[in-house]
Protein backbone atom coordinates (compact mmCIF):
# COMPACT_ATOMS: atom_id res chain seq x y z
CA UNK A 1 0.00 0.00 0.00
CA UNK A 2 0.77 3.66 -0.26
CA UNK A 3 0.96 6.85 1.17
CA UNK A 4 0.00 10.62 0.03
CA UNK A 5 3.89 11.22 -0.25
CA UNK A 6 4.18 8.24 -2.82
CA UNK A 7 1.62 10.22 -4.64
CA UNK A 8 3.75 13.18 -4.14
CA UNK A 9 7.12 11.54 -4.68
CA UNK A 10 5.57 10.02 -8.24
CA UNK A 11 4.56 13.60 -9.16
CA UNK A 12 8.14 14.38 -8.92
CA UNK A 13 9.27 11.58 -11.44
CA UNK A 14 10.53 8.69 -8.95
CA UNK A 15 10.11 5.86 -10.56
CA UNK A 16 10.49 3.39 -7.47
CA UNK A 17 7.44 5.61 -6.49
CA UNK A 18 5.31 5.17 -9.39
CA UNK A 19 5.84 1.55 -9.39
CA UNK A 20 4.10 1.14 -6.50
CA UNK A 21 1.39 2.70 -7.25
CA UNK A 22 1.21 0.79 -10.48
CA UNK A 23 1.93 -2.98 -8.44
CA UNK A 24 -0.92 -1.34 -5.93
CA UNK A 25 -3.76 -1.13 -8.99
CA UNK A 26 -2.36 -3.06 -11.76
CA UNK A 27 -4.42 -5.89 -10.90
CA UNK A 28 -8.08 -4.90 -10.70
CA UNK A 29 -7.12 -2.27 -13.85
CA UNK A 30 -6.73 -4.82 -15.84
CA UNK A 31 -9.62 -6.97 -14.74
CA UNK A 32 -11.50 -3.81 -15.37
CA UNK A 33 -10.23 -3.11 -18.84
CA UNK A 34 -11.24 -7.05 -19.41
CA UNK A 35 -14.53 -6.48 -18.07
CA UNK A 36 -14.85 -3.30 -21.24
CA UNK A 37 -12.85 -5.51 -23.99
CA UNK A 38 -13.27 -8.99 -23.20
CA UNK A 39 -10.13 -9.41 -25.41
CA UNK A 40 -6.80 -9.82 -24.03
CA UNK A 41 -4.60 -7.87 -26.57
CA UNK A 42 -7.08 -4.71 -26.07
CA UNK A 43 -7.11 -5.03 -22.62
CA UNK A 44 -3.20 -4.82 -22.62
CA UNK A 45 -3.49 -2.06 -25.02
CA UNK A 46 -5.69 -0.26 -23.34
CA UNK A 47 -4.00 -0.48 -20.00
CA UNK A 48 -1.01 0.58 -21.05
CA UNK A 49 -2.13 3.69 -22.97
CA UNK A 50 -4.20 4.64 -19.46
CA UNK A 51 -1.42 3.91 -17.16
CA UNK A 52 0.73 6.29 -19.23
CA UNK A 53 -1.84 9.15 -18.49
CA UNK A 54 -2.17 7.92 -15.57
CA UNK A 55 1.70 9.53 -14.68
CA UNK A 56 1.17 12.04 -17.36
CA UNK A 57 -1.95 13.14 -15.30
CA UNK A 58 -0.90 12.56 -11.64
CA UNK A 59 0.16 16.47 -11.37
CA UNK A 60 -3.64 17.28 -11.75
CA UNK A 61 -5.09 14.79 -9.15
CA UNK A 62 -6.13 15.82 -5.58
CA UNK A 63 -6.16 13.67 -2.53
CA UNK A 64 -9.12 12.63 -0.63
CA UNK A 65 -8.57 9.95 1.25
CA UNK A 66 -7.66 6.37 0.80
CA UNK A 67 -10.11 5.04 -2.29
CA UNK A 68 -9.72 8.43 -4.35
CA UNK A 69 -6.69 7.42 -6.34
CA UNK A 70 -8.44 4.09 -7.38
CA UNK A 71 -11.78 5.55 -8.58
CA UNK A 72 -9.67 8.34 -10.79
CA UNK A 73 -7.49 5.40 -12.23
CA UNK A 74 -10.45 3.48 -12.72
CA UNK A 75 -12.06 6.60 -14.57
CA UNK A 76 -8.86 6.75 -16.61
CA UNK A 77 -9.21 3.02 -17.89
CA UNK A 78 -12.67 3.13 -18.20
CA UNK A 79 -12.65 6.09 -20.63
CA UNK A 80 -9.66 4.54 -22.60
CA UNK A 81 -11.79 1.33 -23.09
CA UNK A 82 -14.43 3.12 -24.65
CA UNK A 83 -12.56 5.00 -26.67
CA UNK A 84 -11.20 1.69 -28.09
CA UNK A 85 -14.99 0.07 -28.12
CA UNK A 86 -16.33 3.24 -29.71
CA UNK A 87 -14.83 2.63 -33.14
CA UNK A 88 -16.18 -0.83 -33.08
CA UNK A 89 -19.41 -0.93 -30.49
CA UNK A 90 -22.43 -2.00 -32.12
CA UNK A 91 -25.55 -1.81 -30.14
CA UNK A 92 -26.62 -5.54 -30.94
CA UNK A 93 -30.18 -6.65 -31.32
CA UNK A 94 -30.30 -10.29 -29.27
CA UNK A 95 -33.19 -11.66 -31.18
CA UNK A 96 -32.34 -14.96 -29.80
CA UNK A 97 -31.01 -15.11 -26.23
CA UNK A 98 -30.33 -18.84 -25.94
CA UNK A 99 -28.21 -18.51 -28.74
CA UNK A 100 -25.58 -16.76 -25.97
CA UNK A 101 -23.68 -19.94 -24.19
CA UNK A 102 -23.89 -20.11 -20.53
CA UNK A 103 -20.45 -20.29 -18.77
CA UNK A 104 -19.91 -23.11 -17.05
CA UNK A 105 -21.23 -22.91 -13.51
CA UNK A 106 -18.25 -25.85 -12.32
CA UNK A 107 -15.23 -23.27 -13.05
CA UNK A 108 -16.80 -20.95 -10.24
CA UNK A 109 -16.30 -21.19 -6.73
CA UNK A 110 -19.73 -19.03 -5.56
CA UNK A 111 -23.07 -17.35 -7.47
CA UNK A 112 -21.12 -14.03 -7.16
CA UNK A 113 -18.19 -15.03 -8.90
CA UNK A 114 -20.58 -17.13 -11.72
CA UNK A 115 -22.34 -13.63 -11.89
CA UNK A 116 -19.58 -11.96 -12.61
CA UNK A 117 -18.82 -14.81 -15.32
CA UNK A 118 -21.73 -13.96 -16.86
CA UNK A 119 -21.43 -10.33 -17.05
CA UNK A 120 -17.94 -10.76 -18.52
CA UNK A 121 -20.32 -13.03 -21.23
CA UNK A 122 -22.38 -10.23 -22.29
CA UNK A 123 -22.67 -9.42 -25.74
CA UNK A 124 -20.57 -6.17 -26.16
CA UNK A 125 -23.33 -3.59 -26.27
CA UNK A 126 -25.02 -4.97 -23.28
CA UNK A 127 -22.01 -5.69 -21.33
CA UNK A 128 -20.86 -1.71 -22.24
CA UNK A 129 -23.99 -0.52 -20.81
CA UNK A 130 -24.24 -2.28 -17.53
CA UNK A 131 -20.89 -1.84 -16.88
CA UNK A 132 -21.35 1.77 -17.06
CA UNK A 133 -24.63 2.13 -15.01
CA UNK A 134 -24.90 -0.49 -12.84
CA UNK A 135 -21.06 -1.17 -12.37
CA UNK A 136 -19.57 2.36 -12.32
CA UNK A 137 -22.83 4.88 -11.65
CA UNK A 138 -23.22 6.57 -15.31
CA UNK A 139 -26.37 8.12 -15.71
CA UNK A 140 -28.56 7.07 -19.28
CA UNK A 141 -27.33 10.80 -20.17
CA UNK A 142 -23.75 10.18 -19.32
CA UNK A 143 -23.42 6.86 -20.82
CA UNK A 144 -25.32 8.01 -24.28
CA UNK A 145 -22.47 11.20 -24.64
CA UNK A 146 -20.09 8.88 -23.91
CA UNK A 147 -21.06 6.33 -26.62
CA UNK A 148 -22.30 8.04 -28.76
CA UNK A 149 -25.89 6.55 -28.87
CA UNK A 150 -29.06 7.81 -27.70
CA UNK A 151 -30.53 7.48 -24.25
CA UNK A 152 -33.48 5.49 -25.16
CA UNK A 153 -30.73 3.09 -26.44
CA UNK A 154 -28.90 3.15 -23.28
CA UNK A 155 -31.87 2.04 -21.12
CA UNK A 156 -32.60 -0.31 -23.92
CA UNK A 157 -29.66 -1.84 -23.23
CA UNK A 158 -29.51 -1.80 -19.94
CA UNK A 159 -32.69 -3.50 -19.87
CA UNK A 160 -31.89 -6.21 -22.09
CA UNK A 161 -28.48 -7.02 -20.44
CA UNK A 162 -30.67 -7.31 -17.10
CA UNK A 163 -32.73 -9.66 -18.41
CA UNK A 164 -30.36 -12.08 -19.76
CA UNK A 165 -28.47 -12.23 -16.83
CA UNK A 166 -31.25 -12.70 -14.92
CA UNK A 167 -32.61 -15.31 -17.45
CA UNK A 168 -28.87 -16.93 -17.29
CA UNK A 169 -29.28 -17.05 -13.27
CA UNK A 170 -32.60 -18.78 -13.48
CA UNK A 171 -31.41 -20.91 -16.04
CA UNK A 172 -28.37 -22.21 -13.98
CA UNK A 173 -30.60 -22.38 -10.94
CA UNK A 174 -32.85 -24.91 -12.63
CA UNK A 175 -30.24 -27.08 -14.25
CA UNK A 176 -28.33 -27.18 -11.03
CA UNK A 177 -31.23 -27.17 -8.87
CA UNK A 178 -30.08 -24.93 -6.51
CA UNK B 1 -35.47 -9.37 -8.09
CA UNK B 2 -36.17 -5.47 -8.19
CA UNK B 3 -33.51 -3.83 -10.94
CA UNK B 4 -31.94 -1.95 -8.16
CA UNK B 5 -31.22 -4.97 -6.25
CA UNK B 6 -29.70 -6.92 -9.01
CA UNK B 7 -27.43 -4.05 -9.72
CA UNK B 8 -26.36 -4.08 -5.99
CA UNK B 9 -25.54 -7.58 -6.25
CA UNK B 10 -23.76 -7.03 -9.71
CA UNK B 11 -21.15 -4.32 -7.88
CA UNK B 12 -20.77 -6.68 -5.36
CA UNK B 13 -19.78 -9.11 -7.64
CA UNK B 14 -17.45 -7.25 -9.75
CA UNK B 15 -16.07 -5.71 -6.55
CA UNK B 16 -15.17 -9.26 -5.32
CA UNK B 17 -13.44 -10.36 -8.10
CA UNK B 18 -11.56 -7.24 -8.96
CA UNK B 19 -10.36 -5.51 -5.59
CA UNK B 20 -6.93 -6.86 -4.12
CA UNK B 21 -5.87 -8.70 -7.41
CA UNK B 22 -2.42 -8.79 -8.88
CA UNK B 23 -1.07 -9.17 -11.66
CA UNK B 24 1.32 -12.37 -12.49
CA UNK B 25 4.73 -10.70 -11.85
CA UNK B 26 5.79 -11.90 -15.46
CA UNK B 27 2.98 -9.62 -16.84
CA UNK B 28 3.45 -7.26 -14.44
CA UNK B 29 7.33 -6.56 -15.28
CA UNK B 30 6.29 -6.98 -18.87
CA UNK B 31 3.44 -4.27 -18.98
CA UNK B 32 5.49 -2.27 -16.32
CA UNK B 33 9.15 -1.92 -19.30
CA UNK B 34 6.24 -0.68 -21.55
CA UNK B 35 4.89 2.35 -19.36
CA UNK B 36 7.67 3.13 -17.51
CA UNK B 37 8.50 5.80 -15.25
CA UNK B 38 7.36 9.18 -16.45
CA UNK B 39 9.01 12.06 -15.52
CA UNK B 40 6.82 15.12 -15.20
CA UNK B 41 7.21 17.96 -17.60
CA UNK B 42 8.29 20.46 -14.99
CA UNK B 43 10.92 17.70 -14.21
CA UNK B 44 11.85 17.72 -17.08
CA UNK B 45 11.66 21.16 -18.19
CA UNK B 46 14.23 21.74 -15.10
CA UNK B 47 16.66 19.14 -16.64
CA UNK B 48 16.43 20.80 -20.23
CA UNK B 49 16.97 24.55 -18.70
CA UNK B 50 20.08 22.78 -16.92
CA UNK B 51 21.54 21.40 -19.71
CA UNK B 52 20.68 24.89 -21.70
CA UNK B 53 22.79 26.85 -18.75
CA UNK B 54 25.27 24.35 -18.66
CA UNK B 55 25.90 24.62 -22.59
CA UNK B 56 26.20 28.48 -21.94
CA UNK B 57 28.63 28.47 -19.06
CA UNK B 58 30.35 25.60 -21.22
CA UNK B 59 30.92 28.82 -23.91
CA UNK B 60 31.32 31.56 -22.03
CA UNK B 61 34.55 29.70 -19.97
CA UNK B 62 35.61 28.87 -23.66
CA UNK B 63 35.39 32.06 -24.77
CA UNK B 64 36.63 33.48 -21.51
CA UNK B 65 39.20 31.05 -21.80
CA UNK B 66 40.41 32.67 -24.78
CA UNK B 67 41.04 35.71 -23.58
CA UNK B 68 44.81 34.32 -22.27
CA UNK B 69 45.78 33.16 -25.85
CA UNK B 70 45.65 36.88 -26.71
CA UNK B 71 47.62 37.52 -23.45
CA UNK B 72 50.42 35.11 -24.67
CA UNK B 73 50.36 36.38 -27.93
CA UNK B 74 51.03 39.60 -27.18
CA UNK B 75 54.04 38.70 -24.92
CA UNK B 76 55.37 36.64 -27.92
CA UNK B 77 55.33 39.77 -30.25
CA UNK B 78 57.46 41.31 -27.44
CA UNK B 79 59.46 38.11 -27.40
CA UNK B 80 60.60 38.62 -30.89
CA UNK B 81 59.15 35.10 -31.37
CA UNK B 82 59.58 33.75 -34.56
CA UNK B 83 56.22 32.64 -36.26
CA UNK B 84 57.12 29.17 -36.12
CA UNK B 85 57.61 29.38 -32.27
CA UNK B 86 54.22 31.38 -32.16
CA UNK B 87 52.66 28.77 -34.14
CA UNK B 88 54.10 26.45 -31.47
CA UNK B 89 52.65 28.31 -28.73
CA UNK B 90 49.39 28.23 -30.57
CA UNK B 91 49.40 24.56 -30.76
CA UNK B 92 50.59 24.32 -27.40
CA UNK B 93 48.02 26.62 -26.23
CA UNK B 94 45.04 24.55 -27.48
CA UNK B 95 46.36 21.28 -25.88
CA UNK B 96 46.26 23.21 -22.43
CA UNK B 97 42.89 24.29 -23.32
CA UNK B 98 42.07 20.99 -23.84
CA UNK B 99 42.68 20.20 -20.58
CA UNK B 100 44.58 17.45 -20.82
CA UNK B 101 46.00 15.81 -17.01
CA UNK B 102 49.76 16.54 -18.23
CA UNK B 103 51.22 18.49 -20.55
CA UNK B 104 54.94 19.59 -21.10
CA UNK B 105 55.07 21.34 -24.18
CA UNK B 106 58.57 23.33 -24.68
CA UNK B 107 58.51 26.63 -26.80
CA UNK B 108 61.87 27.00 -27.62
CA UNK B 109 62.25 31.03 -28.08
CA UNK B 110 65.98 33.03 -28.84
CA UNK B 111 67.16 34.03 -26.07
CA UNK B 112 65.55 38.02 -26.36
CA UNK B 113 66.78 41.74 -25.67
CA UNK B 114 63.31 42.41 -24.15
CA UNK B 115 63.35 42.93 -20.05
CA UNK B 116 60.33 43.03 -19.61
CA UNK B 117 56.50 41.94 -20.62
CA UNK B 118 53.42 43.79 -19.99
CA UNK B 119 50.70 41.38 -19.55
CA UNK B 120 47.24 43.35 -18.17
CA UNK B 121 49.27 46.16 -16.76
CA UNK B 122 51.15 43.82 -14.97
CA UNK B 123 54.98 44.54 -15.66
CA UNK B 124 56.40 40.88 -15.63
CA UNK B 125 60.28 41.08 -15.26
CA UNK B 126 62.20 38.38 -16.90
CA UNK B 127 65.85 38.01 -17.86
CA UNK B 128 66.71 36.53 -21.03
CA UNK B 129 63.09 34.30 -21.22
CA UNK B 130 64.43 31.51 -22.92
CA UNK B 131 61.53 28.62 -22.82
CA UNK B 132 57.64 29.03 -22.30
CA UNK B 133 56.69 26.21 -20.54
CA UNK B 134 53.22 24.49 -20.63
CA UNK B 135 52.68 22.17 -17.52
CA UNK B 136 49.63 21.45 -17.41
CA UNK B 137 47.40 24.34 -17.18
CA UNK B 138 50.06 26.52 -15.63
CA UNK B 139 52.40 28.20 -18.14
CA UNK B 140 56.03 28.77 -17.08
CA UNK B 141 58.22 31.38 -18.42
CA UNK B 142 61.49 30.04 -17.83
CA UNK B 143 64.63 32.84 -17.84
CA UNK B 144 68.35 31.47 -19.50
CA UNK B 145 69.60 29.09 -16.74
CA UNK B 146 72.62 30.41 -17.26
CA UNK B 147 71.89 33.90 -15.90
CA UNK B 148 70.40 35.40 -12.57
CA UNK B 149 67.23 33.77 -12.88
CA UNK B 150 63.60 35.31 -11.77
CA UNK B 151 61.48 32.34 -11.91
CA UNK B 152 57.92 33.43 -13.13
CA UNK B 153 54.45 31.76 -12.80
CA UNK B 154 51.96 32.43 -14.95
CA UNK B 155 49.27 31.00 -13.93
CA UNK B 156 45.57 31.27 -15.65
CA UNK B 157 43.07 31.37 -13.32
CA UNK B 158 40.07 30.76 -14.09
CA UNK B 159 37.11 32.73 -11.74
CA UNK B 160 34.84 29.63 -11.39
CA UNK B 161 37.59 26.66 -11.16
CA UNK B 162 40.81 28.01 -8.88
CA UNK B 163 42.54 24.52 -9.86
CA UNK B 164 46.13 25.74 -10.02
CA UNK B 165 48.05 27.08 -6.79
CA UNK B 166 51.48 28.28 -6.23
CA UNK B 167 53.80 26.67 -8.30
CA UNK B 168 56.80 24.54 -6.49
CA UNK B 169 60.12 25.42 -7.56
CA UNK B 170 61.75 22.84 -9.44
CA UNK B 171 64.95 22.45 -7.44
CA UNK B 172 65.50 19.04 -8.58
CA UNK B 173 67.96 20.11 -12.25
CA UNK B 174 67.44 16.78 -13.43
CA UNK B 175 63.81 16.96 -13.40
CA UNK B 176 63.77 20.51 -14.57
CA UNK B 177 65.45 19.18 -17.42
CA UNK B 178 63.82 16.21 -18.07
CA UNK B 179 60.79 18.27 -18.32
CA UNK B 180 62.13 19.90 -21.30
CA UNK B 181 61.23 17.76 -24.47
CA UNK B 182 61.45 19.11 -27.64
CA UNK B 183 58.01 18.40 -28.64
CA UNK B 184 58.62 20.92 -31.37
CA UNK B 185 61.82 20.32 -33.02
CA UNK B 186 64.26 23.04 -33.33
CA UNK B 187 67.84 22.81 -33.91
CA UNK B 188 68.56 26.07 -32.19
CA UNK B 189 67.21 23.93 -29.33
CA UNK B 190 69.81 23.41 -26.42
CA UNK B 191 69.99 22.10 -22.73
CA UNK B 192 71.77 23.14 -20.22
CA UNK B 193 72.92 22.13 -17.09
CA UNK B 194 72.05 24.19 -14.34
CA UNK B 195 74.52 25.59 -12.51
CA UNK B 196 73.96 24.33 -8.66
CA UNK B 197 75.01 27.85 -7.69
CA UNK B 198 72.16 28.88 -9.12
CA UNK B 199 69.38 27.15 -7.40
CA UNK B 200 69.66 29.58 -4.45
CA UNK B 201 69.42 32.25 -6.39
CA UNK B 202 66.24 31.03 -8.42
CA UNK B 203 63.22 33.39 -6.81
CA UNK B 204 59.77 32.02 -7.28
CA UNK B 205 57.53 34.71 -8.45
CA UNK B 206 53.12 34.08 -8.71
CA UNK B 207 51.39 36.43 -10.67
CA UNK B 208 48.01 36.08 -11.15
CA UNK B 209 47.14 36.66 -15.01
CA UNK B 210 43.83 38.99 -13.76
CA UNK B 211 45.39 41.16 -11.30
CA UNK B 212 44.76 44.61 -11.24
Amino acid sequence: MYTEKTIRQSIKGNARAQRVIFDTHSGSMMKVCLRYLKNAPDAEDAFIKAFNKVFEKLGTFEFRGKDSLAKWITTIMINECLMMLRQRLRMEKIEDLESIQLPAQTNHSSDTDYLYALILNLPLGYRTVFNLYAIEGYSHKEIAEKLGIAEGTSKSQLSKARQLLQSQIEEMKKYYGT
Amino acid sequence: MEPNNFDELARQAVQGAEQNTSLDPDQANTLWAQIGAKPPKTYVAWWRAAAVLLFLLSASLLWYGQDYRFEYRDALLKLNASQAQKQAVEMALAKVEQRAPVIEEVVPLPVPEVKTVVIRDTVFQVQEVERIVFVDREILVTPTLNSDSLLAIIQMQEESLKQFESFAMMDDSKAYLNSFNAVFEDPQVETTQRPQSQKKQSIKFKMSLFNK
